[in-house]
């Protein structure tokens, strides 16, 4: 959150605390209490109803991007802070603390991932969070999502949280205000395999592959071939047999045609199993969304 | 709002030395010579006067290499995992080898290949459904399928539908005869539908150079070079499938025939395998591809701002809709609420996930939930018609945290463990600030105790004057509390009766009495010394 948010309200009341009892100052809060109002920052253990108002806002199959109304968080603390006050002291003490609270609470709830990941932690600044909302049956199917958020610059901001709220939706919080956000297939694995033409659903199954570069013509070995719209070839499988053989020769043969359609094949117009796994493989999707904002 | 053009780019290296991530795919990677029994024949002819005797020398080895059977160690990774489940029905099961020669160490038809050229894999990944295992008619399981035996046993063609590896066992010593292995019995239709032909091998096998430096990619945890031996066939979704790395060395006429049917009898007949290694997966039911469904989000649910839909307002807007669309475009949402008096009225909310950015409350904080709710009186003036709706948005944040935090229960006790020992800090702040008050109290009641003045007051005057001004301020704040917690008084400090020998001591040292005795109560002086010859 910006800087150190003080309110009217709560100085006044500092002054006031101060000026009658002589408090010490509220700035030895135990850990354990400030780690809680992180989370509770980054809106963990939130009632999906209260985050979500209305089912409208998030579809099936939609991406909303969102601002953290800072606002918002410090009643936040404010209710949980005041769990058990008893008598006007308790609530003159209360109030006195709230803003060092809120402040320790903000500034501690980038550490939290960076420490349970056991990784570096990002240097702590002062900018808004922002984040986004994915409901997708993508966020059941690839449990290990990469997702990377950048600002309007391209920098790319830290994630404070990343969460899947349910099977099918996703939950991820960052510090500053994400423009662009990138979302990754797991990238771990660099398999081979086919895409199907046809719905998932639809017994008809037709494969191909995208085409990439084999380094020739300059076209960049590995990177798809340029054009509006992706080259592809099909993969032919065996018929009156088995379901699912591939026809390996007869593939291969489709492939060699379609780089040579593309331009994309060598002058020599090798093509071996080298060439093969190239255009086979099953490389992680990358999907990027920008948003304007208005 | 936009979406980018998706990449399906993979880094592939172009020459040179690899990058992090990158990786560099080769046809194949030939061993010098494959193994095989080989014969080294030396030749020397020494040319004499008349004479040229030509020496010879014929010395046999061999080039051992995995054959029937593979060590744990040769095999680097499986794909799919083994005994997982997952969404593998549109990928190739492969199977990473740690010997980057493997796929091409031997020849197929056990032929010695000619320098430079290229042979045909001799191994082959076979991906077996549920219906294909059967033992006798009926569905069996892989572990009943593949049988432990021997090379000789794997060799011997024990009835006449067996079609044994052609492979002459002559070649091979009993001692390798007797090496066990793992074998299975598929029938020749099963085989000739699912295994590769002669001219699908070359495209089955690859070799792969990877730079591993930062970034995890194939799960390999070394640079270097491994072979890839691919399945040629997409996994049953939904099932049990088995991935199976066989030997095809001497299989050479038994495999398929690219369209062609299989031959007659097929069915009764079975093909005996090695097999090299073998694991289980299980395809999870198709479920579209990532891509795909990313690159239909803009049309289905789309990408935007956490707001409420709304249907289109008029063209011409009345300060009414002007206000319910700002509203909305702010990501208010009406929503019905009970009042405490039990009515029902719909009220804004707004959730922390805000489409716009806020400015400050500035009339924070709150101890109550009701004092965060918000009022909009109505219609000031023409351009801003007012809703006269309530806005509850941060007095549910108010009371959802104070529900979160009674919910947790260690929470909630470190929080109230927390206020106690502020306050503890506090009553100590305090009990030090009275005792302070005090004393300069005590010490000007004990002047004027007697009512008479002292003798030889003129020293002690301005000590009593330099008291009597610190508890003046105690003074004004009228009274010191009636009763104090006992550990909060100073009783120790102050006692109420000197000894009798202390009293003494006072008034026998020279000087002022008064002041000495408060020297005494205040023990800021240490006990006088006796009193010595030096008197004054």
């Amino acid at each position: 959150m910006t800087g150190t948010p003080t309110h009217l309200g709560a100085e006044s009341f500092r002054r006031l605390f101060e000026r009658s009892v002589s408090a010490p100052a509220p700035t030895d809060i135990p850990q354990p209490i400030v780690d809680w109002m992180s989370r509770l920052m980054l809106l963990e253990g939130l009632p999906f109803e209260y985050l979500v108002p209305h089912p409208a806002m998030l579809p099936e199959e939609s991406i909303r991007f969102f601002l953290l109304d800072r606002n918002w968080l410090s009643r936040l603390i404010e209710g949980a802070a005041s769990a058990g006050v008893g008598s006007s002291r308790d609530g003159l003490q209360l109030l006195s603390s709230l803003d060092e609270l809120a402040r320790q609470a903000a500034e501690n709830a980038p550490a939290l991932r960076p420490a349970a990941l056991g990784i570096a932690q990002p240097a702590a600044n002062g900018d808004p969070w922002s984040g986004f909302l994915l409901r997708s049956t993508a966020v059941q199917g690839w449990p290990g999502m990469d997702v990377r958020a950048y600002d309007a610059s391209g920098a790319t901001l830290p994630t404070l949280r990343m969460d899947r709220l349910s099977p099918n939706i996703l939950l991820c919080i960052f510090q500053g205000v994400c423009a662009r956000v990138d979302l990754m297939e797991p990238p771990e694995t660099l398999h081979l395999g086919v895409l199907n033409q046809n719905k998932a659903s639809d017994p008809d199954k037709a494969y191909y592959v995208v085409l990439r570069g084999l380094g020739a013509n300059n076209l960049a070995a590995g990177v798809q071939l340029p054009g509006a719209t992706a080259r592809t070839a099909s993969v032919e499988l065996r018929t009156g047999g088995a379901a699912g053989v591939i026809d390996v020769a007869r593939t291969a043969q489709s492939l060699k045609q379609g780089l040579s359609d593309n331009h994309a094949l060598s002058p020599e117009g090798t093509f071996t199993s080298a060439e093969f796994a190239v255009e086979m493989v099953r490389a992680a999707g990358l999907q990027s969304f920008e948003q304007e904002r208005p | 709002m936009t979406n980018t053009v998706a990449a399906r780019d993979i880094r592939v290296a172009s020459g040179g030395d690899l990058g992090p991530g990158q990786i560099q795919f080769y046809e194949a990677i030939q061993a010098p010579l494959a193994s095989n029994q080989y014969r080294l024949n030396a030749t020397q002819t020494i040319e004499l006067k008349d004479e040229a005797p030509a020496y010879q020398l014929l010395q046999p080895f061999s080039i051992a290499g995995p054959r029937f059977r593979l060590q744990p160690g040769n095999v680097q990774q499986v794909y799919p995992p083994a005994n997982l489940t997952g969404s593998y029905e549109e990928s190739l099961p492969h199977v990473v080898l740690r010997q980057r020669t493997l796929p091409w160490s031997r020849t197929i038809d056990g032929s010695v290949a000619s320098s430079g050229q290229v042979t045909t894999p001799w191994v082959a990944l076979l991906t077996l459904y549920p219906e294909d295992m059967t033992a006798n008619g009926q569905p069996a399981a892989v572990s009943d399928l593949v049988k432990q035996t021997t090379v000789n046993g794997l060799l011997t063609k024990a009835s006449p539908s067996d079609i044994p590896p052609a492979i002459d066992s002559s070649t091979l010593t009993a001692a390798e005869l007797a090496e066990p292995l793992l074998a299975i019995d598929l029938p020749q239709s099963v085989f000739w539908a699912i295994a590769p032909t002669l001219q699908d091998l070359p495209y089955l096998a690859h070799a792969r150079q990877v730079n591993t430096d930062g970034k995890e990619i194939l799960g390999l945890d070394a640079d270097g070079f491994f072979s890839l031996v691919i399945g040629n066939r997409l996994p049953q979704s939904g099932a049990s499938n088995v991935a199976m790395l066989v030997s095809l060395e001497g299989h050479q006429d038994h495999l398929p025939v690219g369209g062609q049917p299989a031959p007659a009898g097929a069915a009764a007949r079975t093909v005996r395998l090695a097999v090299l290694t073998s694991w289980t997966f299980t395809a999870a039911a198709a479920r579209g591809d990532f891509l795909q469904i990313m690159q239909n989000l803009p049309r289905r649910g789309g990408i935007g701002l956490l707001q409420l839909p709304h249907q289109d307002f008029a063209a011409q807007l009345t300060p009414a809709a002007t206000t319910a669309r700002r509203s909305l475009e702010l990501g208010y949402v009406p929503l019905l609420n009970n009042t405490r008096s039990g009515e029902q009225t719909t009220s804004w909310y707004r959730a922390p996930a805000s489409p716009v950015p806020c400015a400050d409350d500035p009339c924070g904080p709150y101890l109550y939930s009701d004092r965060a709710i918000r009022y909009d009186p109505g219609p000031d003036n023409q351009a801003y018609a007012g809703t006269g709706l309530f806005d509850l948005s941060y007095a549910c944040a108010w009371q959802i945290g104070r529900l979160l935090a009674l919910s947790d229960a260690a929470f909630a006790a470190a929080l109230l463990e927390w206020r106690r020992s502020q306050h503890a800090a506090q009553n100590q702040a305090q009990a030090t600030t009275d005792l302070g008050a005090r004393l300069p109290l005590a010490a000007v009641r004990l002047t004027a105790a007697g009512g008479t003045p002292v003798p030889h007051l003129e020293v002690g005057k301005s000590a009593v004057a330099m008291f009597l001004h610190a508890a003046t301020p105690a003074l004004e704040r009228s009274q010191l509390p009636k009763v104090l917690p006992h550990e909060h008084r100073a009783d120790a400090a102050l006692p109420g009766v000197l000894p009798p020998a202390d009293l003494l001591a006072a008034i026998d040292v020279p000087g002022d009495p008064l002041y000495n005795l408060v020297q005494r109560v205040l023990a800021l002086t240490p006990a006088p010394r006796p009193p010595s010859g030096d008197q004054t």
